[in-house]
């Protein structure tokens, strides 16, 4: 069963294997150079107070962490999770293959676990596979990165990974076509990650908010995954891990609950 | 009309009736079966619905083990609602469902583990190869065969290591039977496994199914809309029209039950006396061409065609016509339409 699930992921993944590996290269060819203190200093918006100084392992740390796990790279790795999950069981569906699954004396618990498992397993893979770029690329160059901080910012991408797949699955069993399940799924991982954010800007914009910033912050996923300070070794999230942990999990059970119910 | 539905519904009552152990009771008071005495599949009251659209409605059904039935109906007339009911993919919306002895609803992985079923729409994954889809089913069956799998894949002559998107819709049909056959089944559902094949492949499909499977005592229970394929293999056979099963029975019994009586007038004959024919007990369907009538009769059709000869007109001739399964079939599935 594993080995059938791996034959069908092997076409979307396989393009993934790209995702680590341009992380890499750009890592890799990006000038030594590059990394002095006026660039990290702009990106951190304190030119006149660092132009002089010496680059700092938090400095080295933010501009690796902006090469690596907050790139459009990683961003496609987020879009290889919906394709994944979208596909698990509205392409069962959509082929007419699910009766054929559906009549082996499995339980359709298991069915969907195995899928989502061999999906989470590879998804991982992928995301080691950039924690290695993000570990060994910089430290040839002489900036080391804290391993403890790149392994917690994995594993909170690879939860973050994980969420998506888990919406896309929900939106598998939900839907019957592989594609529209991908753009719902994309679209409600969008509004539940950022879209807290975007109307507090919004809100700011116009003069409406009533609301705390960090309230909204809270609010919204991507802050719990993204997380520059445990990155640069400075802080273990544990609110982080928890939170992600959870609302990776919260998506699986909804889908395992509805595929019970699903007659086909 | 009324009284040929009326009729029909007698039909489906009488058929019940051929399990008298079902007959007097109400499904609560059903006396414990051991499974391996029960039914192959034993259907009560069952309801199925699509949204606000029944697609089964109020179906009784009991396939003795070791038969062959062939359901027939039209297209839409709830084939593939009954076989996918059967395995558990779509829960009744009324009435109970077992198959071996086990409730579809609250023992679906028994039953799975216990039937062997071949889709209408031929649904294999076809980037596998053969052995690797044998590989898949091995390890999500509770017991796999691959001795037997691979004695009918050189029954059918099937290539040893070929991918199945490379295979001809007939060779995929026969692969899914190999693989049906894996788990050494009980009980064999077949949805339409002819529809779309051609003559020889429907042929070798058939005869396998009668010469090798049906002999070995396995209850095959198989859909179709063709019905000379039907006739071929079944010994029992059910007619479905739209959600609803209007006649049910050994093809033998229905064979010697169903006759067709055909009457010609010396003048043409009033419409007064065809519905006098109409109303003779044990008729189902009358039909008119000229002075000639052919009424099918369910039942005494000799004593129907006595009564014929005593009506009050004159007569050239009253004969007794066997009838085959299709035209039994035609006749209860035209019902209804213009």
């Amino acid at each position: 069963m594993i080995a059938k699930e791996l034959r069908e992921a092997k076409w979307k993944v396989l393009p993934g294997l790209l995702i680590p590996l341009f992380i890499a290269l750009n890592l890799v060819f990006t000038s030594p150079a590059d990394i002095d203190a006026t660039y990290v200093a702009h990106r951190l918006h304190n030119l006149s107070a660092v132009a002089s100084q010496p680059v700092s392992a938090y400095d080295s740390a933010v501009w690796i962490f902006s090469f690596t796990l907050n790139t459009g790279f990683a961003f496609m790795l987020l879009v290889l999770a919906a394709a994944l999950g979208a596909g698990l069981i509205a392409s069962e569906t959509s082929r007419g293959s699910m009766f054929f699954l559906l009549s082996r004396p499995v339980s359709r618990d298991r069915l969907l676990l195995t899928k989502y498992a061999v999906c989470a397993a590879l998804l991982l893979g992928l995301v080691v596979l950039i924690g290695l770029a993000a570990l060994v690329v910089p430290a040839a160059y002489g900036h080391p990165q804290h391993p403890g901080g790149v392994v917690i910012s994995i594993i909170l991408f690879w939860l973050e990974t994980l969420f998506v797949l888990g919406v896309a699955l929900v939106c598998s069993v939900v839907i019957r076509g592989t594609l529209l399940a991908m753009i719902v799924a994309l679209v409600s991982v969008f509004l539940m990650s950022d879209l807290p954010t975007y109307l507090y800007n919004l809100a700011q914009d116009f003069g409406w908010s009533t609301i705390t910033h960090n309230s909204v912050v809270a609010l919204s996923l991507g802050t719990y995954w993204s997380n520059l300070d445990a990155f640069a070794g400075n802080s273990f999230p544990w609110q982080s891990l928890l939170v992600s942990v959870i609302v990776a999990a919260i998506p699986v059970i909804v889908a395992l609950v509805l595929f019970r119910r699903r007659a086909y | 009309m009324a009284q040929v539905t009326a009729l029909m519904e007698e039909e489906r009552l009488n058929v019940t009736a051929l399990h008298p152990q079902h007959d007097e009771l109400t499904p609560a008071q059903y006396p414990p079966l051991s499974r391996s005495s029960s039914p192959a599949i034993e259907i009560n009251n069952l309801v199925v619905s699509y949204g606000k659209r029944r697609a089964i409605e109020g179906l009784t059904l009991v396939v003795p083990r070791g038969s062959v039935y062939g359901l027939l109906g039209a297209n839409g007339a709830g084939k593939t609602t009954i076989i996918k009911t059967l395995l558990g993919f779509r829960p009744p919306n009324g009435g109970s469902v077992r198959v071996l002895g086990y409730d579809v609803v609250r023992q679906r992985l028994e039953v799975c583990a216990r039937v062997g079923y071949v889709s209408e729409e031929n649904s294999l994954y076809t980037y596998l190869t053969i052995p690797q889809i044998c590989a898949f089913c091995r390890d999500t069956s509770r017991q796999w065969h691959q001795d037997i799998v691979d004695r009918y894949l050189r029954l059918f002559d099937l290539p040893g290591n070929a991918k199945i998107g490379k295979l001809s819709k007939g060779m995929r049909m026969q692969l899914a039977l190999c693989l049906a056959l894996g788990n050494d089944p009980d009980l064999l559902l077949l949805d339409e496994p002819t529809a779309g094949l051609d003559p020889i492949a429907r042929h070798t499909f058939l005869s396998t199914l009668v010469g090798d499977i049906a002999s070995e005592g396995k209850t095959i229970f198989f859909s179709s809309h063709i019905l000379a394929d039907v006739e071929a293999v079944a010994d029992w056979v059910g007619i479905l029209r739209s959600g609803r099963l209007v006649l049910s029975g050994e093809l033998d019994t229905l064979k010697q039950t169903h006759k067709l009586v055909r009457v010609t007038y010396a003048e043409l004959p009033p419409e007064s006396e065809l519905d006098a024919l109409r109303a003779l007990p044990g008729v189902v369907n009358v039909e008119q061409e000229g002075r000639s009538v052919r009424l099918r009769v369910r039942g005494d059709a000799d004593a129907l065609a006595t009564s014929v000869q005593e009506r009050p007109y004159a007569l050239r001739d009253v004969e007794v016509v066997n009838l085959n399964l299709e035209h039994i079939a035609l006749a209860y599935l035209m019902e209804g339409r213009p």
